[in-house]
Formats: structure tokens, sequence, C-alpha cells
């Protein structure tokens, strides 16, 4: 990521994060997936998406969307292993929900984990912020 | 997430960055200069100039004054024939190597009292050696003068009402605030407009009063929009590598008929035609060519994308490429190598918009 602090940006206390900024929401066993306000700010306008297709094996680490602004091109990672069971395809359209509601309608998928230990190694809500002040 | 590619060291920043913190701007490295690349949102600015008007900072460009007397040794070193200017006129032009490929690309301003060259962001030692060279007795005032563009179809109106001067024609340059700068009918958006050369003190209180007026301010992002919808180079990307005005189809620059440095390489390569030409390709598919990308036609390689992004204005993505001549007709179907996939596209007649 190039330079810029943590300032004015949302970060949920409710959710996990990781070093590569996407958050995740865990609940019963499914993990939510999207990036954080300070990510999306970050990229600038988001204006095209790569989306993985439904069923997809995704490995802890795996590059699994391209999110595209007007500038640069951008991967998302899976925090967790996982097989993906929902696709937020609206962004297809409305890339722009990446920018405008990080968190809610800017989600990216729901992974079906394979191993539900792996959310306790995510950040905290205190964890991502330092990493975004360091 | 993690972005490709490394963040480069700036140097420089502009003598107005105070004003673009107070406006919130974000910063960009770039030619070695920290610029502006977005206030509100690269897409909110470029809509802003194709429909109203916006107002750009590009003090990072370069600034280098000639005594009027140097006309032929400015003449011998450019593609424009200075000896021909008359004060007032504007010229876009390039300065050649040797062997005809382009050094860079500027615009030449014949001002009642000296000629005054604008080339690219940190080209300033090396166009003043080039000059030099030629016999030009070369001031760089790059460190104590402003650029600003103000872009957008309401910018002649504005030019009125802000500073109650008539705005100039295009290519055509007006002296400003008691010859301490100038006013031209240039810019690099494809829309009416102006750029303005100014002191420091004197750009500060334009850059204000044109704010206050409800212009949107814009940064280098929405620059790089706004001027490959209409097709036109950037040096670091349409220059580099080397290339001859013939590939880059701006022969149109040259006074080919008055003698200077590249003149004779430029005559003998045109008659033995290009290797590759630059074009424009328009995706009918959807993705964003990226510079670098690979252009195949009939599953061959047969160029290589120089610029590209999403239109704002055609929602689809362009490119600026290179290509064998041989497929450049307009509607020749090619495609463009996104991430190892092949999209699809048409090589389309610039401007795009």
């Amino acid at each position: 990521m190039l330079g810029g602090f943590n300032v004015g940006h949302e970060t949920p206390k409710k959710l996990a994060y990781t070093k590569e900024h996407e958050w995740v929401n865990v609940e019963d066993g499914k993990a939510r997936i999207g990036i954080t306000d300070f990510a999306q700010d970050q990229l600038t306008d988001v204006v095209y998406v790569e989306l993985p297709t439904e069923d997809e094996t995704l490995s802890q680490g795996d590059a699994f969307a391209v999110l595209e602004s007007v500038k640069s091109v951008s991967d998302v990672y899976a925090p967790v292993d996982g097989t993906v069971v929902q696709v937020n395809h609206e962004l297809e359209d409305s890339p722009e929900l990446i920018n405008d509601d990080p968190y809610g309608d800017g989600w990216i998928v729901v992974l079906d984990m394979h191993d539900a230990s792996q959310a306790e190694d995510l950040l905290d809500h205190e964890e991502y912020v330092d990493h975004t002040e360091a | 997430m993690a972005r490709e590619g490394q963040p480069e060291r700036a140097r420089e920043t502009t003598p107005l960055r105070h004003l673009h913190d107070d406006l919130g701007a974000r910063f960009t490295p770039f030619a070695g200069y920290q610029m502006p690349l977005q206030f509100e949102g690269i897409l909110t600015e470029h809509n802003a100039v194709r429909t109203h008007a916006g107002l750009f900072d590009v003090s990072h460009m370069s600034n280098l004054t000639l005594p009027p007397g140097d006309a032929e040794p400015l003449a011998d070193a450019i593609g424009a024939d200075a000896t021909k200017l008359t004060p007032g006129d504007a010229k876009y032009t390039v300065a050649l190597r040797e062997d005809g490929t382009i050094l860079d690309d500027l615009i030449v301003f014949r001002l009642p009292n000296r000629f005054h060259l604008i080339p690219n962001a940190g080209m300033n030692e090396t166009i003043a050696t080039h000059l030099t060279e030629h016999g030009c007795e070369v001031e760089d005032r790059t460190a104590g003068l402003c650029i600003l563009a103000l872009q957008g179809p309401q910018a002649p109106g504005l030019i009125e009402k802000v500073l109650n001067v008539e705005p100039p024609q295009r290519f055509t340059v007006d002296p400003l605030f008691d010859e301490a700068g100038f006013i031209s009918g240039t810019g690099y958006t494809g829309e009416d407009g102006v750029e303005f050369v100014l002191p420091i003190e004197h750009a500060e209180e334009t850059f204000q009063a044109f704010i206050e007026a409800g212009v949107t301010p814009c940064g280098l992002g929405a620059r790089d929009t706004l001027r490959l919808e209409k097709g036109y180079c950037l040096a670091g990307n349409e220059f580099n590598p080397p290339v001859t005005p013939i590939e880059a189809k701006l022969t149109w620059t040259l006074d080919l008929d008055h003698d200077f440095t590249g003149r004779d390489e430029i005559l003998t390569r045109r008659e033995a035609g290009p290797q590759r030409v630059l074009t424009g390709i328009k995706l009918t598919d959807e993705g964003i060519p990226r510079r670098e990308a690979t252009v195949h036609h009939d599953d061959e390689p047969v160029g290589t994308v120089s610029s590209g992004t999403m239109s704002p204005t055609l929602e689809t993505g362009i490119a600026l490429a290179y290509v064998d001549p041989a497929i450049e007709e307009p509607g020749t179907r090619v495609t463009v190598d996104i991430r190892g996939s092949h999209r699809a596209g048409t090589i389309t007649e610039v401007p795009f918009v």
C-alpha cells in the first residue's frame, strides 16, 4: 500500500482483519469477506472487479478477487481456507459499492470455512488499527 | 489486498502544496515531484472537466526561457521553426535526438520579450543541455514558476468573470499581471481552457480565486484519464522506450521544411515506413488494459499497450498501443492480454471521446 494513516476511517470493533486489509465476519462457520474502509480509500474509486465463482475452493493466502481503480490493480487474498458459497455479483455492475459501503453492500464473498480455528489467528480491531498506523 | 508496484521517492513538491492540503488532496510521486493525485475523486474530477470546469496544478512541468534573438538556434534544436513564430504564438512540438527519436515533447511560446518553453516534468536539465548544445542562452526558471491549467466548457466564461481578461484563442498566448506571467490557449484535456504560467504569489491568488468561484480542483489522476480519452501522448509512457514522431504519429508537429536535429533521419525513416505505429484500442469485452499488456491479432502478438485506463466517459477499457502497421486499420479486431485473459477490442481512431 502507498503511505497514509488510518485517520477518519471506520474500523468496526466486531470484525476480524488481515494485514492485507481484508475484513472477516465469522458466523456459524461461514466467513463473510470484504476490504476495509482504509483500503478502499487508499485504492480510490473502484471501477472494475473480477470475482471468483461459487464452489471454488480457496486456501488461506490465495488471491481470489481483483479490484481495479482507475490507477491501480489490487488482489484480494483469502484470509482463511474455505469454499466459496456466495459471491456479491452486485459489484459487477456497481463496483463503487466497495467505496460507498465497504462493510455492508460492498462485501465480496462468503466462504464456508474448512478450519474454524483459523479465525483465531486474524487481527482484532485494535491490532488492525495499530497495523495501519505503523 | 496488495497493490502492484513500488512507491518511488520524490524530492520536490509544488509550491502550492499547502493549498492542496487544505482541500484534502492525496499526493502521488510523479517524475520526482509529490503532486496531487486526486482531491474528491478521479471520476468526479474527470466529469467536472468534461461538463463544467476543473483546475489543475501542473507546476512539476519545466519552464525554460530564451532571449528573442535565439530564434535560429532554437529552430535548430526543436521540430518547430521558431523563426516563423511571432509574439503571441504558441506551438506544440518535439525535440529529437540525432537518431530521430523523441527526446521530449514541449510547447514553445513566443512572448513579446522572450521564448518560453514548457518541456515535461523532470526534463528541464535535459532540454536545457540540448538547447545549450545548439547555441541557445537558456535560463531554467522551473523552481520559481507555477503552472495552472483551467479546463472545461465553462473555462472561458470563468476567465472573464474572475480575472476580467479576454480568454486567448487556441494556441495563442497573452501576458498577464503586467507581464509577470502569461495565459495561453493550451491544455491536455481536449476541452476549452487555458494554462497559466505565473510567479508563485500570483499562482496562489489565481488558484484560490478559481476555487472560490466554484471550480473543481483536479489531480494528476483525472489529468491522465482526460488526456487518454483524447489520445494525447504522455512522455513517460508513449515515448518510453524511445520512438520516432512517425511511430507516435506526431510528424504534424514538425516543420519539415526547416533544418533541425533529427530531421534527416525522419525523412529517411518516413520513406522506409515505420515498423510500429501508435493507435487507439477500445475494448468490447470487460476489463482494463494496462501499460505493457500484449496486443494480439489472429492469435499472433502484434503490439504492446503504452497507456491504458477505464474511460470514465465511455465506461469501457481504452488504450494507446504501438502495433504492427499491417493491422492499424480502424475496426480491426484485436485482443489485449489482461492477466492471461485475452479481452476483445477494436482498433479505434483517437480521440476516443
